[in-house]
């Protein structure tokens, strides 16, 4: 059995009357790449801010590798790397100089630091760019050159905090690939987004967030078990008869139907070949209809289910804690 | 020493500006090293003169005498139109004509209708010769009207008007105490204020500014280097700094002075400007907390420098300066710097006694432990006003 590398029991974190963190917990085994999902202001950074003793908190008790996470417990911070959401870079020092800095933190010998130095380098890309000036490079690189600081020095257990922020879709993918690497090569990898797909992608358990509330907790599919819906299936539409809606809603796996903007959707839960029955009803009744499709439930339909709200409705509020 | 490095790394990124000021401030030091002192002093204007004398008395003949004394007596010929010649190509700058009957107007006490004279309207010369007329006539009025005859009083107003214009210049190399230091170490010192201020400020400012940025602190405190040991490195690379700039000033007075610097006043004088460096190295620390960013640390270090500068005399010498700047300037510590500089050259009538001095030393070090409490205050605020 894996051991737990992440153990965060009850945390409470408050900024004056704003709860940022209530009663979090988390446990997140070797291996995993973990997903915090959640909106903007759900408490995810305030979260990895505790966990890394950035931030004091009001309750709760954080171990990381089995010891209580305190500031300056440096043995273990020695084994973590941390991708900031905001690039931590200095202006001043080419991309070569920024890594060997940030790795240099944590390795003292030269010899070893310039061979990590150039494998964060060769990881992330950059090689043509070692003698560049962040200010000379573009978004997704300096993402890249921010990963590549964070990771430099070999650590177990990686924190990114939402690394694809303002990435263009090449870099995206290039990042999200390096993660997969990184775990491969031994590394626990907690990742945090509100990109329900990247999460999908790439994380073996997540957890989602909400109010600085773990909501839910899972494997992708365990979390799509536990909402209702199994299908939705949407239809083009411009005109549907009363009728011809209360038929399909009777069906008896369909639990919502919603005609809207020239659109039919219908939710579905459990049982097959709903749409055939769905399709046969609308010729029964001579009703006109373009495209169809049917779609699984995403991230976003069991954060929707479970909240109330979709995933990028993060409210202003929270975002300020969030900044 | 990774942030120690890194921290020299970054400062010389932001040198530019602090090396421009080490350079102005040297070449002006090398300057008044080489001003010759003894070319400092002070001489009469003496005008070209043309007196036309139709009275020929003993009277007339003394003003000409006095005339002679003060100024040049020019020929310029009798005609108007040489005379106009005179006026127009410089040749005289006033053309005095002592009417018939002077002599017999200033024995009765009259003294209108003395002179006719042609000079060009409105210029300085010509104001300055009529005030020395003036006071010339008046005086022999006076004697005249005390009872002397009009030779007699014309004598003794002569005597008494050279007597009036002879001023005693001390040359700055000449003072009657060997021990003071000269007026241009006592100038290199003043300035020495303002240069440190803005060299400092503008080498070090931005610096600490980029290694305490929000984003570079939290990453930095994410490692396993203890954020005491971090703000340690920056310390030292502070002080190294700022004491590398101070000893480059002082070599370099040393070596344009000579050993005048390690006179007794002169180490008094290094001991000043070293507890001042320790000031500008707090005022620093102070901008780098409260500064939004560093696009408006040089803003601050001009404000800063030169309104210190102005107001506690380091560019204008403290007795030039009014009682109300003067008031304004003794909450500043560069006040105190000059003054016990002033105290070590005898300028600005300061008198050196060593218990005057150490107070000033005092002030200025009370100056720099009260910012450096505000300084811990202000980074304290604005720690849990970000955190929030």
């Amino acid at each position: 059995m894996s051991e737990t590398v992440v153990k965060i029991e009850n945390l409470v974190k408050r900024y004056k009357e704003l709860i940022a963190l209530d009663h979090f917990n988390l446990e997140i085994k070797e291996g995993e790449v973990f997903g915090l999902l959640g909106p903007n202001g759900s408490g995810k950074t305030t979260a990895i801010n505790c966990l890394l003793s950035l931030l004091e908190f009001d309750k709760g008790n954080i171990e990381i590798f089995g010891e209580k996470m305190t500031p300056e417990n440096y043995k273990v911070k020695r084994e973590i790397g941390i991708i900031m959401q905001n690039v931590a870079v200095f202006d001043e020092l080419t991309v070569y100089e920024n890594i060997d800095y940030f790795c240099g933190l944590y390795i003292s010998d030269k010899e070893t630091r310039k061979k990590y130095v150039d494998e964060a380098i060769a990881f992330a890309g950059l090689e043509s760019f070692t003698k560049f000036y962040p200010k000379k490079l573009s978004g997704g690189l300096l993402r890249r050159l921010n990963i590549a600081c964070g990771i430099a020095h070999k650590p177990k257990l990686i924190i990114l905090d939402e690394p694809t922020v303002a990435v263009d879709p090449q870099s995206r993918n290039r990042i999200l690939e390096g993660i997969q690497s990184l775990n491969k090569n031994g590394a626990t990898i907690i990742y945090t987004s509100h990109y329900m797909e990247e999460v999908e992608q790439i994380c073996t358990r997540i957890a989602i967030i909400d109010k600085g509330k773990n909501v839910a907790i899972g494997t992708k599919d365990e979390l799509k078990k536990m909402i209702r819906n199994t299908e939705t299936i949407t239809i083009e539409a411009l005109r549907v008869e009363e009728s011809v809606k209360k038929q399909i809603n009777s069906l008896e796996h369909v639990y919502e139907t919603v005609h809207s903007d020239g659109k039919l959707v219908i939710r579905c839960s459990g049982g097959k070949h709903n749409l055939i029955k769905i399709l046969g009803i609308l010729s029964e009744n001579d009703t006109p209809f373009g495209r169809v499709y049917s779609e699984q439930p995403t991230l976003n339909d069991v954060f929707l289910e479970i909240t109330g709200k979709a995933l990028r409705d993060g409210s202003d509020e929270n975002n300020k804690e969030e900044n | 020493m990774q942030v120690f490095k890194t921290f020299m790394k970054i400062m010389k990124k932001h040198l530019r500006t602090s090396i421009i000021y080490i350079i102005v401030f040297l070449a002006i030091g090398i300057g008044m090293s080489l001003s010759d002192d003894k070319k400092t002093g002070f001489e009469n204007s003496r005008l070209n003169i043309s007196v036309i004398d139709n009275d020929n008395t003993e009277a007339s003949r003394a003003l000409i005498e006095f005339i002679d004394k003060n100024h040049t007596i020019v020929e310029v010929g009798n005609s108007k139109d040489e005379m106009l010649d005179a006026l127009y190509y410089l040749r005289a700058n006033v053309i005095l004509t002592i009417n018939e009957g002077y002599a017999e107007k200033l024995a009765n006490g009259e003294t209108d209708d003395l002179f006719s004279d042609y000079r060009v309207p409105g210029t300085f010369t010509a104001e300055y010769f009529d005030t020395q007329i003036n006071q010339y006539i008046s005086t022999i009025n006076a004697y005249t009207t005390g009872g002397f005859s009009i030779e007699k009083a014309a004598e003794k107003t002569a005597v008494l008007m050279e007597n009036e214009v002879k001023a005693e210049i001390i040359s700055p190399n000449e003072k009657k105490d060997s021990s003071l230091l000269s007026d241009k170490i006592s100038q290199y010192f003043n300035y020495f204020a303002y240069v440190i201020i803005m060299v400092i400020i503008s080498g070090l400012c931005p610096t600490i500014l980029v290694m305490t940025s929000k984003e570079i602190r939290n990453r930095t405190n994410c490692s396993s280097i203890s954020s005491s040991s971090q703000l340690l490195q920056i310390a030292l690379g502070s002080v190294i700094f700022s004491i590398g700039v101070y000893l480059l000033l002082t070599c370099s007075a040393a070596i344009l002075y000579g050993s005048e610097i390690f006179s007794k006043n002169g180490l008094l004088g290094i001991l000043n400007s070293f507890v001042f460096l320790i000031f500008a190295m707090t005022l620093t620390i102070f901008i780098a907390v409260i500064a939004p960013s560093s696009n408006v640390v040089n803003m601050i270090a001009n404000i800063v420098g030169l309104g210190m500068s102005f107001l506690c005399g380091v560019f204008v010498p403290q007795m030039l300066l009014s009682d109300t700047v003067l008031n304004v300037g003794k909450f500043l510590p560069a006040y105190w710097y000059v003054k016990a500089n002033n105290m070590l050259s005898g300028s600005n009538n300061e008198i050196f006694s060593n218990s005057k001095f150490f107070i000033c030393i005092g002030i200025e070090i009370a100056f720099s432990v009260m910012l450096f409490c505000i300084t811990i205050l202000a980074a304290k605020t604005k720690r849990s006003s970000k955190s929030v």
